[in-house]
């Protein structure tokens, strides 16, 4: 559990008397916020900056140390150092050691929420710039209040969070790049000279003379919802049930975009945080709140069985949405309330209220006219098409992005198709933007890319998951990356909080706003501007309530897709271990070190660490499909079998031997 | 039936493994039939030294082996000539399976090849030997290079000084695969590891380096920061990491002391909470726990350090050292070693002890005697010989450990026969109470007749221990009669010399470099010999040190940070290789720089951990098989299965 966030600078204070000074964010959750005195937070303050003091005094291996991990009997304390100045820790109390048995909360390893500090730092950079950059220290806290407190305040009350974007987030600096350019690519290469989907966005967008360097890089995400796999009846195509494998980052345009890892964390973490993104998401809306779950109808209704657009999935649903309507409705006005009266979702109220007599129950046929092109739902999600009354963050979100030498700000437009989105990157002197033709021919344009990539997928033949999982961090590239197949921890903390009124709230919001028959008007224009991105009710609440799942889709084929959630989190603490050893290990540097073992639950484990990259490969050991070895040689790496050897050589990875 | 051969089980390569040292004649003959497992060269200063893998079915017995190894080309490495150092000296590898040629004399050699063949009881004469030798001359070496090229794995563009082209090879030593963090800087925060004891009021107990006005203001930093979250959180602080610089710091609060560990060794949280443990341990077997509260009680700014004597600053350095620089597996494995000796031997010691305290029991009544050890001591680490303790009870290994420490100071510098009548504070016993240590030296012998160095003098200690202050006499007697009684039956003959020391090469187990085992039911490990050529202390300490650092990087590739293996069974491999390298033109000069490389690094090692045993292994340089290292893991295992009774006590003498 999260006890307390700290953001300090020593640097402001001189002396005993002005010690308060160097304290600039002080924070604690749950119930004993709000009960530490000045002189307790003044103690805090002295005992981080005395450890960080007396580590550093004993010479280490040169390296600047950048974090510090104080391990208390039963409380850790997680420090960083950024910006060679500033200090931000979080205590996490009531923290259980590693055990293998145990799957609470409190359980998760600290290696996570550490993860998520840097990503928290990263992303106020992305959203504000340095806390250096920041002359007037009262902003400096406000920003902080604003951005970190919300960031650590919807992992306290969804823990979950922290471990929904996998091991991945063991390495902050890099991001998860999907998999779907190179597939396609090799499925396309030798089949047709038409113009490729990435060919339309460079030529039609990039290089267009009205937008060539005003639009300074597009990134194609794919982002499939979480849980589609469990919700048969809605979208049953085949993008939407692809893995692990392709989530994330398919494509950029630009070779010196030097923040893809921290605009990429930032989304992913949305998606984990919200399982959607939406227009409220993205605008910074959307956050959770505690509220007490009195209601055991919610409970009941939450507990129900997947939502689909059967009738009863959809009735389900309407139930669902019914009651965000009239029994939680006070909840959710207080949330859009307090989230910011600034924000202007307090006026977009007024049509919520406006709407809701002429709430009808819509049908499947009500949907299809949702989505204009061939049913394909699409749109901008943060554009200025959003109506003037919203506020500026629904138009453009401002983000700090390095493009080269310098940072700075860049307004960043988000469009969606289907699960794809698009984060559209431009100059703030273009002004073409502003100009409603030029965003729906971008529009037009983007959405016809996506058809051919969604054509595209539709006719790969070949399998489009190995089977067994993979994890390569490739440390080499100018801008580290990771690619990996290896699922994360769905549904493993189902302690009820998904179920929360104000949870339901938050879906009921975005989704109301997305309703065909409320945001669209007779003409088919989308009235609001704001929208929810993915195959309209797809929930993954209701799957989520088993500690059991099972990932069943021909296209999540491979065995950890299938493995039961709880196993597969041991498995994860055990990388952990191996991990950690790993990054213990004082070897040499030109030494790359391989790691194969067995694990009690049948898992192959094989994990390299060099310094160009760390891979980590899992299989099966039961799976006697492909246990040829491609030479009699049996080194640590061929004894994972003839399929994982020439699946590296196919990856123009070097092979060892 | 020979000793040896009855002991190990080499009847399938009796024909290589006579013990005989081999001819010239005999020799060449192996060359050129591939027959052999092993061949040194000495070339003037350059020794060279390889292992082959016995190939020959009728010898190795092992038809799979061969056709593996024949089957493909890296395998086939193994069995070619597959080693060659530049400026190495050889480590008495030497078994009855390894034949010997050297091209020109060399007095190292010639020592370090009559050390490993004492045990045959057929050591050749030198001046034989040194005149056979002398018969191998420029030919005959052009003649091996000559073959050395042939080989498919060896250097044979590079030998003819032609290209350095790099070819797998296998070799029996084992490279440095991680950083040296020995070297020495100015100031005590320098060193990789550094422990510091204190007392609760942040007086300065002891550091393993560092002098008091460097260490003073640090031991008030660490009271600070304990008191801190003892007094404000209610809790206590256990470590400190900084990941990237791979430094930890590990904190024990005992009141009234303090203890802490620094380490960029990548320990885990639970060895050095281990090892402070261990030094606390050592601390109250001194004072023990209530004396410790009672100096404290009333005054808390007590220094201890007046309290303590001079020996217990040594023993407490000495511990440090064996737990930072040296391979010493009990504390690691937290088990202890066994003298090998044969089952019925130890079991005629056994009874002897126990008739003797059966018809002593005048005068050594029931509950004088609580233990007894019988030790051997070599190269600062002790074996035990023989136990005697009461049925369903025995004493914990860190009290055993501690003991042996002890014992350890006190004999350094013996000049003589001693006896010692030691009050020790046994921690896992009774922390709150003493118990009473009769210790009496019983004979030194030297295990290598032609050699005089300290290594090679093995001592015999007895130790009883009474809960009585006033037994020494009744021990003393006892032990008299005990040691009379032994040698009147010879039987002090099977553990004054270690007649059974087994080194890697004397278990069929190809291309293992070295291993432990573990036995967890009888909390005892049996690992080879650790010797070095000469007796060099700094190479033998540099060796050690590289060992440690391998098994500790084994064990701690698959515990979690509170010391739990992952898993109730455990097989892991690891594999550590050097980066290809852009080749590096050598300068032209020295003829033997040129004709042997450095090798490339290409480490294996294993660990197996079951809830019987626990496996740690290392291989050769070269090995990257991982079938072949199995075969051989399980070959090690069931030869320490087979000869169980005779690697560890089962029982003791039980009363």
């Amino acid at each position: 559990m999260l006890k307390d966030l700290v953001v300090i600078d020593p640097t402001r204070s001189h002396n005993d008397e002005d010690a308060h000074k160097s304290l600039i964010l002080f924070h604690e959750f749950g119930e004993t916020a709000g009960g530490s005195s000045l002189n307790d937070k003044l103690n805090r303050v002295g005992i981080i900056q005395g450890l960080w003091s007396l580590t550093q005094s004993f010479e280490g291996t040169g390296d600047e140390e950048d974090e510090n991990v104080i391990e208390l009997d039963n409380e850790v304390i997680l420090v960083i150092k950024v910006e060679s100045r500033y200090f931000m820790a979080i205590s996490i109390n009531e923290y259980e050691y590693f055990d293998n048995n145990s799957s609470d909360v409190n359980s998760i390893p600290y290696q996570f929420y550490l993860g998520h500090l840097w990503l928290c730092y990263k992303f106020f950079i992305l959203k504000h710039g340095e806390f250096s950059k920041f002359k007037d220290n009262a902003i400096l806290t406000n920003n902080l209040n604003e951005h970190i407190i919300t960031f650590w305040n919807d992992i306290y009350l969804k823990p979950e969070t922290l471990i929904r974007q996998g091991i991945s987030v063991l390495w902050p600096n890099t991001f998860k790049r999907s998999e779907l350019a190179d597939l396609l690519m090799s499925e396309t290469m030798t089949t047709t000279d038409e113009e490729s989907w990435d060919t339309m966005i460079n030529r039609r967008i990039l290089l267009q003379e009205e937008s060539y360097l005003g639009v300074k890089d597009i990134l194609i995400y794919n982002l499939p919802s979480n849980c589609d796999s469990q919700a048969p009846c809605v979208a049953a195509d085949k993008k939407s049930k692809i893995g692990t494998k392709y989530f994330g980052l398919v494509q950029n345009f630009s070779q010196t975009f030097e923040s893809l890892p921290d605009i990429s964390n930032w989304i992913y973490h949305l998606t984990q945080q919200y399982d959607v993104i939406s227009s409220h998401v993205l605008a910074g809306n959307t956050h959770y709140k505690e509220v007490p779950t009195t209601d055991d109808i919610d409970h009941n209704n939450a507990d129900g069985t997947t939502a689909g657009i059967t009738g009863n999935g959809f009735s389900t649903f309407r139930n669902k949405l019914y009651h965000n309507m009239t029994l939680p409705i006070s909840f959710a006005y207080d949330v859009v309330q307090e989230v910011g009266v600034t924000t202007g979702v307090s006026s977009s109220m007024s049509y919520l209220k406006n709407y809701i007599p002429a709430w009808s129950s819509p049908t499947i046929n009500n949907l299809d006219i949702s989505h204009p092109v061939e049913g394909k739902r699409y749109g901008y999600l943060i554009s200025p098409l959003a109506q003037s009354s919203l506020p500026s963050n629904y138009k453009i979100i401002k983000l700090n992005l390095k493009f080269g030498s310098h940072p700075k700000f860049y307004n960043v437009l988000f469009w969606y198709y289907e699960n794809m989105l698009a984060v559209i990157i431009c100059d703030e002197t273009f002004e073409a933007i502003w100009n409603h033709s030029y965003l729906n021919d971008l529009s037009f344009i983007l959405s016809l890319s996506m058809e051919k990539l969604h054509q595209n997928l539709e006719s790969v033949k070949k399998p489009m998951q190995e089977n067994f999982g993979y994890l390569i961090v490739d440390k080499n590239k100018s801008i580290p990356e990771l690619k990996s197949s290896v699922p994360s921890c769905m549904g493993l903390f189902n302690t009820g909080q998904n179920n929360s009124p104000l949870n339901l709230v938050i879906d009921g919001l975005d989704k109301l706003f997305s309703m065909p028959n409320l945001s669209i008007d007779k003409n088919g224009e989308n009235v609001l501007g704001i929208d929810i991105m993915g195959s309209l009710f797809q929930t993954s609440k209701a799957t989520e309530n088993s500690n059991i799942i099972k990932r069943n889709s021909p296209y999540n084929n491979t065995f950890l897709d299938s493995m039961e959630v709880d196993k597969l989190w041991i498995l994860y603490k055990e990388l952990l271990i191996f991990l950690n050893s790993l990054n213990r290990s004082d070897t040499k540097p030109d030494i790359s070190e391989e790691r194969l073992l067995t694990l009690s639950n049948g898992v192959l484990c094989y994990i390299k660490n060099d310094p160009q990259r760390t891979v980590i490969i899992l299989k099966n050991w039961f799976d006697s499909k492909y246990d040829d070895y491609p030479t009699k040689e049996v080194t640590l790496f061929n004894n994972l079998g003839i399929d994982v050897t020439s699946w590296w050589v196919k990856k123009k990875y070097d092979v060892e031997g | 039936m020979n000793i040896k051969d009855q002991y190990l089980d080499t009847t399938s390569i009796s024909s290589l493994r006579s013990g005989v040292r081999p001819t010239k004649s005999q020799t060449s003959f192996n060359i050129q039939s591939r027959a052999q497992p092993s061949l040194s060269i000495n070339l003037d200063n350059t020794i060279v030294q390889t292992i082959i893998p016995p190939v020959n079915n009728s010898l190795s017995g092992d038809i799979e082996d061969n056709s593996l190894l024949h089957s493909h080309p890296r395998l086939r490495s193994m069995q070619s000539i597959s080693s060659i150092a530049s400026r190495r000296t050889t480590r008495p590898n030497t078994s009855s399976d390894q034949l010997s040629v050297n091209t020109s004399f060399n007095p190292i050699i010639e020592q370090s090849f009559t050390y490993c063949n004492n045990n045959n009881n057929n050591i050749d004469d030198p001046s034989t030997i040194r005149t056979q030798d002398a018969a191998f001359g420029e030919e005959i070496r052009k003649d091996l290079i000559d073959r050395l090229a042939q080989s498919i794995y060896s250097y044979p563009t590079s030998l003819a000084g032609n290209t350095n082209e790099f070819k797998p090879v296998v070799s029996n030593e084992i490279p440095d695969v991680f950083i040296n963090d020995n070297q020495i800087g100015s100031t005590f925060q320098s060193h990789a590891k550094n422990f510091f004891i204190l007392t609760s009021a942040g007086k300065p107990i002891f550091s393993m380096f560092g002098e008091d006005k460097e260490i003073i203001p640090y031991m008030g930093i660490i009271n600070t920061v304990v008191s801190y979250f003892q007094i404000n959180e209610s809790t206590n602080i256990k470590t400190i990491k900084l990941n990237k610089t791979k430094q930890t710091f590990a904190f024990t609060s005992k009141a009234p002391i303090i203890l802490m560990a620094y380490s960029r060794r990548g320990e885990t949280t639970n060895e050095l909470m281990t090892q402070l443990d261990l030094l606390y341990s050592y601390l109250i077997s001194s004072i023990n726990e209530r004396q410790l509260k009672r100096l404290f009680h009333n005054r808390s700014n007590f220094d201890l350090r007046n309290f303590l004597e001079v020996t217990d600053f040594d023993n407490l350095r000495q511990i440090c050292s064996l737990l930072s620089n040296k391979l010493y597996p009990d504390f690691g494995l937290n088990a202890l070693q066994c003298f090998v000796m044969r089952k019925n031997e130890r079991a005629r010691i056994h009874d002897t002890i126990h008739n003797l305290l059966i018809n002593e029991n005048k005068n050594i009544p029931r509950g004088t005697l609580l233990y007894g050890l019988i030790l051997s001591y070599k190269r600062k680490m002790f074996k035990l010989c023989a136990v005697i303790r009461p049925k369903g009870h025995s004493l914990h290994t860190i009290d055993l450990q501690l003991l042996f420490s002890l014992i350890t100071h006190q004999f350094e510098n013996r000049d003589g026969d001693q006896e010692l009548w030691l009050p020790i504070c046994f921690p896992k016993f009774n922390s709150n109470g003493f118990l009473y240590s009769y210790i009496k030296y019983l004979s030194r012998s030297n295990s290598n007749n032609l050699g005089s160095s300290s290594s090679d003098i093995e001592d015999t200690v007895l130790v009883l221990i009474s809960a009585q202050k006033d037994a020494f006499y009744k021990l003393k007697t006892f032990g008299d009669k005990l040691w009379n009684k032994l040698q009147s039956d010879k039987l002090n003959e099977y553990f004054i010399k270690d007649r059974f020391k087994f080194r890697i090469s004397d278990i069929q187990a190809p291309l293992v470099h070295h291993f432990m085992y573990k036995i967890k039911k009888y909390v005892q490990y049996v690992m080879p010999e650790i010797e070095i050529h000469n007796d060099d202390t700094n190479k033998l300490n540099r060796y050690e040190n590289k060992l440690k650092k391998f098994y500790g990087h084994l064990y701690n590739s698959v515990v979690d940070d509170n010391g739990l293996p992952i898993n109730k069974t455990i097989l892991n491999y690891l594999h550590w290789e050097e980066e290809e390298e852009e080749e590096v033109e050598e300068a032209e000069g020295n003829e033997i720089e040129n004709d042997f490389q450095r090798e490339k690094i290409n480490m294996m090692g294993l660990i197996w951990i079951t809830p019987q045993f626990e496996l740690y292994l290392i291989c050769n340089n070269g090995v990257n098989n991982k079938e072949i290292v199995l075969r051989s893991a399980k070959r090690i295992i069931s030869w320490c299965k087979k000869y169980e009774s005779r690697l560890f006590i089962q029982e003791g003498a039980t009363f």
